[in-house]
């Protein structure tokens, strides 16, 4: 028997640095590298950013990442069918829904915004806790319109329900609605008597990209929104909770207590920045000979503006070359500029669009510069066709055409066209020799075109009449106003009323129909079965369809 | 146009270590030898990352000439692992070797500091050395083992700067190791083993606007109590040689279990997060590999050797996170039993009889609902190797390859979509390109080319069930032949867009190798200082075979294993060589 031990005892090095004496397991666990808390202000930054929707008819460029636009639809212009794409390799006009926009971990960001408000010194109302209802209203309501039924009392609780159960529509209009006038009654005192608000950080408001923190200019958004969502619901109007005309009523007829917007410097909009290339204008003269005609405009909005002979045409949108060129058309007649019908074939849009039969987007206005235009989110000249509405459908007494004529000359001032004066167009026509991009103002043709608004408004498509007709006129306006501003909303009021006319054809897909909803998001399939069936079952046979009708449009 | 950044990376990792070996002989029977060991790891890692777009004045490269705000990120991370440690070779005469060893850890590097415990056990045994074999067989063997893999939250490299919260490059943000602050480019990677802070809850800023600050909070949610994810691997086999070692045959299978894992599981956004991480998902990886060698011709001028191997695996979902009947994977979603290598994507619309259903401008509609396009694994690969030798020349081929498994073949929808793969201007596709060509501009001309399939002669449109993508209201459809002329761009853009048009089968072969060599004769050299010396000539990848020349294009070398869609690849080079080789 042989018995071997053998025992390398190896040198043992001990390097043993100070701080690694005083650290322990624990301290290690944790990354000092980002913050455990961060203040309510930088959390309204984030949900500020976090709310816009902005144009991007030049699809998604590096600078327009997803992380700063993140609720950006690309296709929001295409489903309003205001401008549209010609070729299949960068887009198309398919109304393929999807899930539509997800808002509820910007309700996470509210809710900690809320907290920390509350814990640095913010009393029972104050200012956060007052944005934090309108952004509830804001992102619930627009959730619903997106998709019906969608969880709201049992959201956003985290592990402590990872199931919630769907509140219905109806629930959370009510809801929403009763934010708003809970946010607009607490503004009202936090704006009369600051100190309500409390003392330290989480009694005034920081952070606001918008209006420099001014809670009176938020009142008015509250109540600008609160109309716009009222008549999101004209199809409900008879309802008795809901009670949409007397809340119009109240609202319209109670100017002092419910504000709202007097003008377009009211605006909530986002304006761009030309010294920060993240918050370029989605089109910029950098970028305009890659995406500068991958889309042309659409005939639903060009030929809406062509039959009101609106001069708002001259500012969007340019004539079609061949009419110019070709066809030796004045490029200021207004028949000279011509849209593609968005259900047109996109093999035969692409070779139309070849040949220059389309208008293109105005490209001093949209391509020139890094800052295009505000985008407005909830504006001026929206409130005024919404009230009008509102007393056309017989809310509350009033002159709508007043309303009308206000929202009317409010949008073409955003345009600087003046009611009675001259106009300057710019139309993109670089002589063959030009060596300069679309930033230099010589390779435009200018044209003086005078405009007259009693000439415009006395026209019978435009000059109000009163009932339905005067309806669709209000709606017309609205749509010509909304132009690559607030999202969906074209979308929204053509889904609630059919105004204006939108087009179908293997362009648009979806067998000849523009869809009505847009699907759950495809978490809920998986994580929250039982709800998601429960909630198709009762809404729309079961199946997550994109044609389906939520009850709004019933 | 001058730029300056810095990338400054200072890692510290220190591991003391005790070892102590054994080695220990029981009657001459049994011997036990191995080593136990203790080791301390201390490690430290600290990073910035400082950039300017614009320098005031050219060539003079410091931050204090910039134009700009600078802009710039840090980032520091520690960590500390105490483990204790074995291994055990143990042998008992002929009948049989064992080995095992154990790590238990104690790591920082987790959602709370965490001790796990692996182990391994393998046992080997030549049956042909204490059993009497029938004559043909020479040798046989027989093995098995276990191991358990688990892991702390670490990884194994890091980018310049990590959880960047830079935004005026464009660049992107947010709690990873590997955030580029620049929008164009890769970022370098460089050797971590640091910990990921994945467990950790916290709130992330960045500067969306005006470069104001903005703080977002988190949007994952994290079970308590998580444990070190978990891989149980079992591996049995034998080696047999038979006829004196002419002829050998070894086989070997395996079982992988994965799991429960650390899953980043998608939650219903309802609950206001995105992913909850906790331990769930199994699966089970099961695999064979068979080879044989032989040895058919020896004589003393001639011989002929082959190397046969065939392997095949499988990996199948066993078990999902707890309350759930289906896993969004892979562009669907998969239940217990489906395979990890299934793969969806858009697709046709197809009648019962498989005709394609066409859209009224004759283009083909595509399913709103992603379907299952195929498994990206191969059935089985094999291998087949043969060796000549002749006096002092030798010469061996190798072939290689595998059947079945299918992938979206990316490349080939980019170049037909845009209009550059050479299928675009061939065959019906190019006569109908050249009529477009010849009409363009006419009044009236609506396209030449009509694509397969039928049309909706009715008018009804059809309505899919959101889940199987079926068309819910097929009785009430009616089907024309589709006659409907098309612009061969358009029709081929959206033809080619949808992924099962460019699906590719993965069976593919190669002539991977052939060799030619010749060794000069010993007597050459009996009196030189070189014992032998050789030379060959030898070439790589010469032949490939594909059965559809649409996507032979392919390199399925590079797309091995799961990978359900292709990438830009570089081309399959094939090359040449000679090799001389001296021994003293």
């Amino acid at each position: 028997m042989k018995k071997i031990l053998i025992i390398y005892f190896l040198p043992v090095m001990i390097l043993l640095t100070v701080s690694s004496c005083k650290k322990s397991f624990i301290d290690d666990t944790t990354n000092n590298n980002l913050p455990n808390s961060v203040s309510a202000s930088l959390l309204l930054t984030g949900v500020l950013t976090n709310m816009v929707d902005l144009p991007d008819g030049a699809y998604s460029s590096s600078t327009q990442s997803s992380m700063v636009y993140p609720n950006a639809s690309n296709k929001d212009e295409i489903w309003g069918q205001y401008y549209i794409y010609n070729y299949d390799y960068y887009g198309n006009n398919t109304y393929d829904f999807d899930p539509g926009a997800d808002y509820y971990s910007t309700l996470t960001n509210v809710l900690a915004m809320e907290s920390k408000a509350a814990a640095s010194g913010g009393a029972a109302v104050n200012p956060y806790e007052a944005m934090g209802k309108f952004f509830r209203a804001y992102f619930f309501s627009k959730m619903s319109l997106e998709r019906g039924d969608i969880p709201m009392t049992q959201a956003l609780q985290g592990l402590a329900n990872l199931t919630p159960a769907y509140d219905t529509q109806k629930a959370v209009m009510l809801q929403s609605l009763a934010w708003l006038e809970s946010a607009n009654a607490d503004l009202t005192q936090l704006i009369a008597n600051p100190s309500v608000g409390g003392t330290g950080l989480g009694s005034t408001l920081g952070g606001d990209i918008f209006y420099g923190n001014s809670l009176t200019q938020w009142q008015k958004v509250v109540n600008t929104f609160r109309i716009r969502l009222l008549i999101e619901l004209s199809k409900q109007s008879a309802d008795p909770d809901l009670n949409v005309p007397a809340q119009f009523a109240s609202i319209i007829g109670n100017p002092t207590k419910y504000p709202l917007m007097q003008s377009a410097t009211d605006n909530l909009q986002y304006t761009f920045i030309s010294t920060i290339n993240t918050n370029y204008y989605p089109q910029y003269p950098d970028i305009f000979g890659q995406s500068g005609s991958r889309q042309n405009m659409s005939q639903t909005y060009v030929g809406l503006l062509d039959l009101l002979q609106d001069p708002r045409i001259f500012a969007v949108a340019e004539p079609s070359r061949y009419q110019v060129d070709t066809l030796h058309q004045s490029p200021t007649a207004f028949s000279s500029f011509a849209g593609a019908d968005p259900g047109l074939d996109l093999g035969t849009m692409y070779s139309n669009a070849g040949l220059q039969r389309y208008s293109f987007i105005n490209r001093k206005r949209y391509y020139s510069t890094y800052t295009g235009e505000p985008s407005i989110q909830i504006g001026y000249p929206e409130l005024m066709f919404n009230i009008a509405e509102g007393i056309n459908r017989g809310w509350a007494s009033g002159n709508a055409e007043t309303y009308y004529i206000a929202g009317i000359q409010a949008s073409m001032a955003s345009y600087s066209i003046p009611l009675t004066g001259t106009y300057t167009a710019y139309f993109y026509h670089p002589a063959a020799s030009s060596t300069t991009g679309v930033a230099d103002l010589t390779n435009y043709d200018t044209y003086n075109i005078s405009v007259n608004w009693s000439t415009y408004y006395s026209q019978i498509n435009v000059q109000y009449a009163s009932g339905a007709v005067g309806l669709k006129q209000i709606l017309q306006q609205k749509y010509i106003a909304l132009f690559r501003h607030s999202g969906l909303e074209a979308y929204f009021n053509y889904r609630r009323t059919g105004v204006p006319n939108f087009s179908t054809g293997p362009g648009t897909d979806n067998g000849q129909r523009i869809a009505t909803r847009f699907l759950y998001p495809l978490s809920d399939r998986t994580g929250n079965t039982v709800n998601y069936q429960k909630a198709l079952a009762s809404q729309y046979g079961g199946n997550d369809d994109i044609n389906g009708i939520m009850w709004i449009l019933k | 146009m001058y730029g300056l950044s810095e990338d400054r990376r200072d890692l510290f990792d220190n591991n003391t270590e005790a070892l102590l070996n054994y080695d220990y002989t029981v009657k001459k029977f049994l011997n036990l030898s191995g080593l136990v060991g203790g080791n301390f790891r201390d490690f430290s890692y600290n990073s910035s990352w400082v950039s300017t777009n614009y320098l005031n004045v050219p060539g003079v490269y410091a931050f204090s000439n910039s134009e700009n705000a600078l802009q710039a990120t840090s980032f520091s991370s520690y960590m500390m692992v105490a483990s204790a440690f074995y291994s055990l070779d143990a042998s008992f005469g002929k009948y049989a070797t064992l080995s095992s060893t154990g790590r238990v850890d104690k790591t920082s590097a987790f959602q709370v500091p965490t001790t796990y415990y692996y182990p391994s056990l393998s046992l080997a045994s030549v049956v042909s050395d204490y059993i009497e074999m029938p004559k043909f067989i020479t040798f046989l063997k027989v093995r098995a083992s276990y191991s358990n893999v688990r892991a702390d939250e670490t990884s194994p490299t890091i980018g310049p700067a990590p959880f960047s919260s830079i935004t005026a490059f464009g660049g992107s943000t947010g709690p990873s190791l590997y955030d580029n602050p620049l929008d164009y480019g890769a970022t370098y990677l460089s050797p971590y083993n640091g910990p990921n802070y994945a467990l950790n809850p916290s709130y992330s800023t960045s500067k969306p606007y005006n470069n104001q600050t903005a703080g977002y909070s988190t949007t994952s949610l994290y079970q308590s109590n998580i444990q070190t994810s978990t891989r149980v691997n079992y591996e049995e086999g034998f080696d047999a040689k038979f006829l004196q070692n002419r002829l050998g045959l070894s086989a070997t299978a395996f079982q992988y279990i994965d799991g429960p894992q650390i899953l980043a599981n998608p939650v219903a956004t309802s609950t206001g997060y995105t992913t909850e991480y906790l331990n769930a998902l199994k699966t089970r990886k099961t695999g064979q590999e068979v080879s044989l060698s032989g040895l058919p011709v020896k004589s003393s001028d001639f011989s002929w050797s082959v190397l046969v191997n065939w392997s095949r695996f499988q990996q199948y979902f066993e078990k999902l996170p707890a309350g759930q009947t289906s896993y969004a994977y892979n562009g669907g979603y998969v239940s217990v039993g489906d395979r990890t290598d299934e793969f969806f994507g858009t697709a046709f619309v197809r009648t019962k009889t498989g005709q394609i259903i066409n859209n009224a401008n004759g283009t083909p509609m595509v399913n709103p609902v992603n379907q299952f396009l195929g498994n990206a694994n191969a059935d089985y690969s094999w291998t087949i190797a043969n060796n000549f030798t002749y006096k002092q020349f030798n010469f061996g081929f190798q072939f290689d390859g595998s059947v079945g498994g299918h992938m979206i073949d990316y490349m080939h929808l980019k170049t037909t979509v845009g209009g550059s793969n050479a299928i675009t201007a061939e065959g019906a596709i190019g006569a109908a390109r050249y009529q477009d060509w010849l009409n363009y501009g006419k009044p009236g001309y609506k396209g030449t080319y009509v694509g397969p399939g039928v049309v909706i002669s009715n008018g009804v449109a059809p309505n899919y069930d959101s889940k199987t993508g079926q068309i819910l209201n097929y009785s009430s459809l009616q089907f024309a032949p589709n006659t409907q002329t098309a612009f061969i761009q358009g029709y081929v853009s959206s033809y080619y867009n949808v992924d099962e048009a460019n699906l590719m089968s993965k069976t593919y072969a190669e002539l991977r190798e052939v060799t030619f060599g010749y060794s000069f004769p010993k007597k050459w050299l009996e009196k030189s200082f070189i014992s032998t010396a050789t030379a060959s000539i030898y070439g790589r990848n010469l032949l490939y075979f594909y059965a559809d020349k649409e996507f032979e294009d392919v390199d399925l070398n590079q797309y091995n294993g799961t990978t359900g869609q292709s990438v830009l690849q570089s081309p399959t080079i094939r090359s040449y060589g000679i090799n001389f080789k001296l021994t003293f």
